[in-house]
């Protein structure tokens, strides 16, 4: 049961709390279907931490900015895909190893909200009760009752880290597994791309004229560190016009792209965020995809490894000459 | 007895049509792929784009009168024919576009008491702003009260109410069958808009249980939204605010997990920071303005490299602050209208109310 | 429909002249081209204006001319980023665009009868410059002139052609200072606020006007206090990044107040009201 869990996690924060300065986790939140990320320091905070089917957030996220504010170690709860953004920045050198301890606790898949919203036909959703297998979803004049399996997160579908996270410092096991049936890596990126190019530029277009460059989705990434010295925000070099349309906000993400390229742990936080509800996670698992098939690669997995983009080789096999022109 | 003005609901979509002939009419317009809300034109309607009267707008109604990026002017760099020495600038500044007037229909309550706002800021005193004039003017805002209140609505915390027309020019309250007039205001303009659809505004007289309808509806609205929060004082909050300002690690401890985007300034309906940036492409060029920030750390970077606001509590702080404080010693009144888009937007889950709370609290 | 006049769009004027102040600051001298705002052109000492090259943006600098002055108007500009560096490599004859005066001015009429000290660090002379002309014109109503003037290196010093005269003429009192000693410097040595310790100004009857740097403002404040100058008279003009000059960009502002509309000058006592630190 979740109880078990959750009361797993609260003594093994117990036990922590005194040699870390900070720890990062989820607790309640009053709008449904979310939690908040929750700082502590004090044994009396403990009781606020939670652990369920909603903990959607990366709280890698906070790990770059926050060690570097803080002398001391700090303690982060992660999901095992999580652990992945926390791997990818220290083998980037961009987080040292020692200043961060990870908690990892063995997951049994999250809820992608987006995905109830739309199962709702997108009505506001006022309040949510969760229980093992289902959840229970009112809106203002109906109530909704759902099976949890079918409104897991993308990534859930192909994960295979969930009792077996690559790297912690502690784990933390999670008596209920992750029972879903297996989807084919990227096999929504090949689905989406037999619509032709057209009808994926045409989609586009159309996603990006609500984008308002609010930046969440850069700032929510728990590999952009680069939140503020951003490219896209300087006056000098001025690369990217400040106007805010779609035109920009395509270019925008051409530039998260780039910068994420052979980086992104595919965790979602940048889709999840969007106030314009786009599907940016498409893009960045593109890039991926591509990446994967000329280094072999996967971001996030090996902490001693260098990122292949982050380094050379004199011949690269899967690079082929006349395939670049 | 008192008259009744009322629209059959049943004739709503006739009514919209024929305005749409004489006025541009946007109204709360859903898309069905990705569920967002936001004011459009009446023409975008299809399957896919439906009218929704029920929900907040993702974006607030600012979109249309200080939209996201404008030109201010264009520049073009000339030489001078009979003086090649000298380069003559050329300014072309942007005509008053023959814009057809407006009507905005379904707007709540709190968007209307944000446009109000903006009014007070780009309408009032020495410099009035002619780019938010040339759109604003010769709008007619027809608002719709709140019978359902949803969990993130506190209007009623900070002096508003969810049947509170403010400055709109007719105000609706929706009891099922018909959408009753309860507010009209004086002016000719309005007068002749009755006068020209008049087949369309209705009239009878009031009775007992339309009477007890609207009452009925409004009391529980304006119960369910001031269940969402406390009342807030603009002079307590104001007071409360200046003796926490220079309260470092409460503002640390109660913004940390702020990531500093601008996903609550951009869907603020009171929130009207901009930018002002140059671009040019061979001889020809535009300057424009946009929206900005205040959570942003460019925002007060000086050449110099000095931040004044270098951290995220401090941005956080100024803009808790501007809305909280610094609007009500200008304008007299609290910068926020209680709608709970930023709480909606937000990322990692900051509520307003919650924030203000822990400071009153403190 | 109201005729509004549209305050975001500057008016052409043409660099007349330029000269080399330091080696990073320059003045220029500008002229408005429409011959009928020329005439009509009035500011006050310590209002700003914001100077365009269009293509690149638009920076705030000071009229540092004399506001008795009607052929140009003046400004010293430092390059120190995207738009200053365009401005220094404009040459005379060209085109800028002007949007001024905007902001407040220095109380001079409240000043009268008082004896006045003027401290200046670096470019900060800028806005003391039209007050001092001003003043000195008008020297019958005030007390004694002072002007404490502090800068890194004796090439740092703008508007020596000014400081000379105004020693020569007696009518103000000039001291100078640099940071560290150097070959044939005869003036004090020292940072702007232990000469003033040093100097021990009286406060009677007297109003103090601070410009300079941030951190410069901070410190010699401190001393001015220590030598029980009181709030209302001690004045300072602010810096903050600006947009739009007019009160509408939000962009400026110290607490409630806005630099570009409720400043750039301040008296201590005001600036003691706001909550948010201005240094
Ligand atoms: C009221 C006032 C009077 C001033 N008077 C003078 C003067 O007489 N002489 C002088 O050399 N400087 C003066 N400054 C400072 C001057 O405005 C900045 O140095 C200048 O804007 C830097 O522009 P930039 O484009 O070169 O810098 P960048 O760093 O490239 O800045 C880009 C933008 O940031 C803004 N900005 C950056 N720093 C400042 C700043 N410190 N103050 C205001 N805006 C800034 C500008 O809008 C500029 O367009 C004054 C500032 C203010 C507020
Ligand atoms: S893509 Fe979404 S999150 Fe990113 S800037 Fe645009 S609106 Fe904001
Ligand atoms: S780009 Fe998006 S999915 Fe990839 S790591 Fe960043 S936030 Fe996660
Ligand atoms: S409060 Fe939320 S939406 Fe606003 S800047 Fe912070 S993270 Fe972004
Ligand atoms: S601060 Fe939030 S609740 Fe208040 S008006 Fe703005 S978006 Fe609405
Ligand atoms: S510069 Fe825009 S408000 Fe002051």
């Amino acid at each position: 049961m979740v109880n078990i869990l959750e009361n797993k996690l609260k003594e093994k924060i117990s036990s922590l709390i005194e040699e870390l300065e900070i720890i990062i986790g989820y607790s309640e939140s009053k709008a449904p279907l979310k939690i908040n990320p929750v700082f502590i320091k004090t044994k009396e905070e403990i009781d606020r931490l939670i652990f369920n089917n909603l903990c959607v957030n990366n709280l890698a996220t906070y790990s770059y900015y926050l060690s570097a504010d803080t002398k001391g170690k700090i303690g982060i709860i992660l999901k095992p895909c999580d652990v992945k953004s926390i791997i990818q920045l220290i083998s980037e050198e961009l987080l040292i190893k020692n200043k961060i301890k990870t908690i990892v606790i063995g997951c049994n898949g999250i809820i992608d909200y987006k995905k109830i919203n739309k199962a709702v036909n997108y009505q506001k959703i006022i309040s949510a009760k969760l229980d093992e297998n289902n959840i229970t979803v009112n809106t203002i004049d109906k109530s909704f009752n759902f099976k949890l399996k079918d409104f897991f997160a993308q990534k859930c579908y192909v994960c295979n880290i969930y009792d077996n996270p690559p790297y912690y410092d502690e784990f933390i096991e999670n008596d209920l597994k992750l029972n879903l049936e297996k989807k084919k890596e990227y096999e929504d990126i090949e689905e989406f791309e037999k619509s032709g190019l057209e009808k994926i530029y045409k989609f586009w277009e159309e996603e990006f004229n609500n984008c308002i460059r609010c930046y969440a989705c850069r700032n929510i990434c728990p590999l952009e560190v680069c939140r503020d010295k951003c490219i896209a925000q300087l006056d000098e070099p001025h690369w990217q016009s400040h106007k805010i349309n779609s035109s920009e906000g395509k270019f925008f993400q051409l530039i998260r792209i780039f910068h994420l390229a052979g980086r992104c742990t595919e965790c979602g936080e940048c889709e999840r965020v969007c106030p314009a509800n786009i599907e940016l996670l498409k893009l960045m698992k593109k890039v991926n995809q591509i990446i994967l098939k000329l280094f072999d690669y996967r971001p996030g997995l090996i902490l001693d490894m260098k990122p292949p983009l982050l380094t050379f080789k004199n011949v690269e096999q899967n690079i082929k000459d006349e395939e670049l022109i | 007895m008192e008259k009744l003005i009322y629209i059959k609901k049943e004739s709503l979509k006739n009514f919209l049509e024929k305005i749409s002939k004489d006025y541009d009419v946007y109204l709360p317009i859903q898309n069905k792929k990705n569920g967002i809300i936001n004011f459009d034109s009446i023409n975008i309607l299809n399957e896919n784009y439906i009218m929704n009267l029920k929900e907040k707008t993702r974006q607030s109604l600012k979109f249309l009168f200080f939209p996201p990026y404008e030109s201010l002017f264009e520049f073009e760099y000339k030489k001078d024919i009979k003086n090649p020495e000298v380069t003559e600038i050329a300014l072309s500044k942007p005509g008053n576009s023959n814009l057809r007037e407006k009507v905005i229909f379904g707007i709540k309550p709190c968007d209307v008491r944000g446009i109000d706002y903006l009014d007070l800021v780009f309408n009032s005193g020495n410099n009035k702003d002619p780019y938010y004039l040339n759109k604003r003017e010769n709008t007619i805002i027809i608002s719709i009260g709140c019978s359902i209140v949803y969990p993130d609505c506190f209007c009623t915390s900070i002096g508003g109410s969810p049947f509170n027309f403010g400055n709109a020019n007719i105000g609706l309250l929706d009891i099922g069958s018909d959408l009753i007039v309860t507010k009209l205001d004086e002016s000719e303009k309005i007068k002749k808009f009755i006068a020209d659809y008049k087949d369309f505004f209705e009239k009878k007289d009031m009775d007992d249980e339309t009477e007890n309808k609207i009452n009925e509806i409004v009391l529980q609205s304006n119960k369910t939204c001031s269940t969402n929060w406390k009342k807030i004082n603009p002079e307590n909050i104001t007071a409360k605010m200046e003796s926490t300002f220079k309260e470092d690690a409460l503002w640390q401890e109660i913004t940390k997990k702020c990531i500093s985007c601008a996903a609550c300034t951009y869907v603020c309906p009171t929130c009207v920071c901009f930018n002002i940036a140059d671009e040019q492409k061979d001889k020809k060029g535009e300057r424009y303005r946009c929206w900005d920030f205040c959570t942003n750390y460019y925002y007060t970077l000086e050449a110099s490299g000095h931040n004044p606001r270098e951290k995220i509590y401090q941005r956080y702080r100024n803009k808790i602050n501007c809305k909280y404080n610094y609007f009500i010693k200008r304008n007299k009144n609290l910068y926020c209208v209680g709608c709970g888009r930023c709480i909606d937007v937000c990322p990692v889950g900051m509520d307003i109310r919650e924030i203000v709370s822990s400071i009153i609290s403190f | 429909m109201e005729i509004v006049k549209n305050l975001l769009i500057p008016q052409i004027a043409t660099v007349k002249k330029i000269i080399n102040e330091t080696t990073n600051i320059i003045s220029l001298q500008i002229v408005l081209d429409d011959n009928e705002s020329l005439k009509n052109f009035k500011f006050e000492p310590g209002q700003f204006g914001q100077i365009s090259v269009f293509g690149v943006g638009e920076s705030t600098f000071v009229i540092n001319s004399s506001p008795l002055v009607k052929e140009y108007l003046q400004f010293s500009v430092m390059k120190t980023g995207v738009n200053t560096t365009a401005i220094h490599n404009l040459s005379e004859g060209e085109k800028v665009g002007l949007r001024a005066p905007l902001g407040n001015w220095f109380p001079y009429k409240d000043m009268e009868g008082r004896n006045i000290l003027f401290i200046a660090g670096g470019i900060g002379a800028a806005p003391l410059r039209p007050l001092i002309f001003y003043i000195i014109e008008n020297k019958n109503k005030y007390k004694n002139l002072t002007l404490l003037y502090a800068a890194r290196t004796p090439e740092d010093f703008c508007f020596q052609y000014d400081i000379n005269k105004w020693k020569n003429s007696g009518d103000i009192k000039v001291i100078q200072t640099i940071d560290n000693a150097c070959y044939g410097w005869q003036q004090e040595v020292g940072l702007c606020p232990d000469i003033l310790e040093k100097l021990k100004p009286s406060f009677e009857n007297t109003v103090a006007v601070v410009c300079g740097p941030p951190i410069m403002i901070k410190y010699t404040i401190e001393v001015l206090k220590k030598l029980k100058f009181s709030d209302e008279a001690i004045y300072t003009t602010l810096e903050r990044r600006m947009k739009c000059g007019i009160g509408k960009c939000g962009r400026c502002n110290i607490g409630e107040k806005f630099v570009c509309t409720d400043g750039p000058v301040f008296s201590l006592k005001e600036l003691n009201k706001i909550c948010e630190n201005f240094i």
